[in-house]
């Protein structure tokens, strides 16, 4: 199963263990080197997909000072679509290198 | 943040979901979207920006058509009543408990009944005299006719797809399980 970016980022940032939807928000901005920032509104609808296909589950909520804060965390599903993909795009990434190297001037 | 601006964008970022995402959204997973635009608030700002305000009525606008009927479903709960699918439900009792809905059942039941009359009318004489003065008549009539039946109809609606009248659901709501086995149930948050 390909996944869209966005949805594999949102994984990703699950690798490491249960976040909160903010959590969520910060990682992916990190990982994406400042390049993908959800917006609350794009993350739960996200979130609800991945949920509805089974590979994140909310795993607990708790209120800390006033605000409301539900955990996601990876489902076993989740984690092997994620290793899956992973997987993908290296060989993608390895493939790329390797056509780079034949051109001339584009050594790596 | 100061406190003043504090409160203006909490006020601004519950009248944003107010409007972006329906009552079922709000009811379950309401104060964790509030958390989460509060915290992606920089100090001192009065109301979310307007990429945020944006990507929440997009997000309101996905689930709305996510969480919508089929169209045939649609067409049998609107014009007979049929009860829509179970993972419908929801979006059911948002409806009838939504504004205008006795309005709505009113209209569609006025569909039916002028298309019956045009039909009788065509196959009397090839005429028909359904004007747009008859049509108002007749929506008035029908109005006024139902008007008693409103709260009934509503709690008959609601109890078809098992709602209590308060519109809180017959069955438990599905407790989420957690990967070690412990369940966890996910309380409504009422905005």
């Amino acid at each position: 199963m390909a996944l869209r970016e966005q949805s594999y980022l949102i994984l990703l940032a699950l690798s490491q263990g249960p976040l909160h939807g903010y959590g969520v928000i910060k990682a992916v901005r990190e990982l994406s080197e400042e390049r993908v920032r959800l917006g609350a509104g794009t993350l739960y609808g996200a979130l609800d997909r991945l949920a509805g296909d089974g590979l994140v589950i909310v795993v607990g909520e708790e209120v800390v000072s006033g605000r409301h804060r539900r955990y996601y965390d990876l489902t076993g599903h989740g984690r092997q679509v994620l290793a899956e993909e992973t997987a993908r795009l290296t060989r993608l990434a390895a493939t790329a290198q390797r056509r780079l190297r034949l051109q001339p001037g584009m050594g790596m | 943040m100061t406190s003043d601006a504090a409160s203006a964008y909490e006020r601004r970022c519950r009248l944003l979901m107010r409007v972006a995402y329906p009552p079922r959204f709000r009811e379950f997973r309401g104060s964790e979207l509030l958390s989460t635009l509060m915290d992606l608030a920089g100090p001192g700002q009065s109301s979310p920006t307007l990429r945020d305000g944006l990507d929440v009525l997009r997000g309101g606008l996905m689930l709305r058509l996510r969480e919508r009927p089929p169209i045939g479903h649609w067409l049998l709960y609107r014009w007979v009543g049929v009860q829509v699918p179970w993972k419908y439900r929801w979006w059911a009792r948002d409806d009838i408990q939504g504004r205008f809905f006795f309005e709505r059942h009113v209209t569609s039941t006025m569909f039916w009944m002028s298309l019956g009359f045009m039909s009788v009318q065509l196959l009397m004489s090839n005429v028909t005299y359904l004007t747009f003065l008859g049509l108002l008549i007749g929506y008035i009539i029908a109005y006024l006719f139902l008007l008693p039946t409103k709260g009934q109809l509503k709690r008959k609606w609601l109890a078809r797809h098992e709602f209590h009248p308060d519109g809180t659901s017959y069955v438990p709501i599905p407790l989420e399980v957690r990967p070690d086995g412990r369940a966890h149930e996910p309380k409504p948050d009422c905005i």
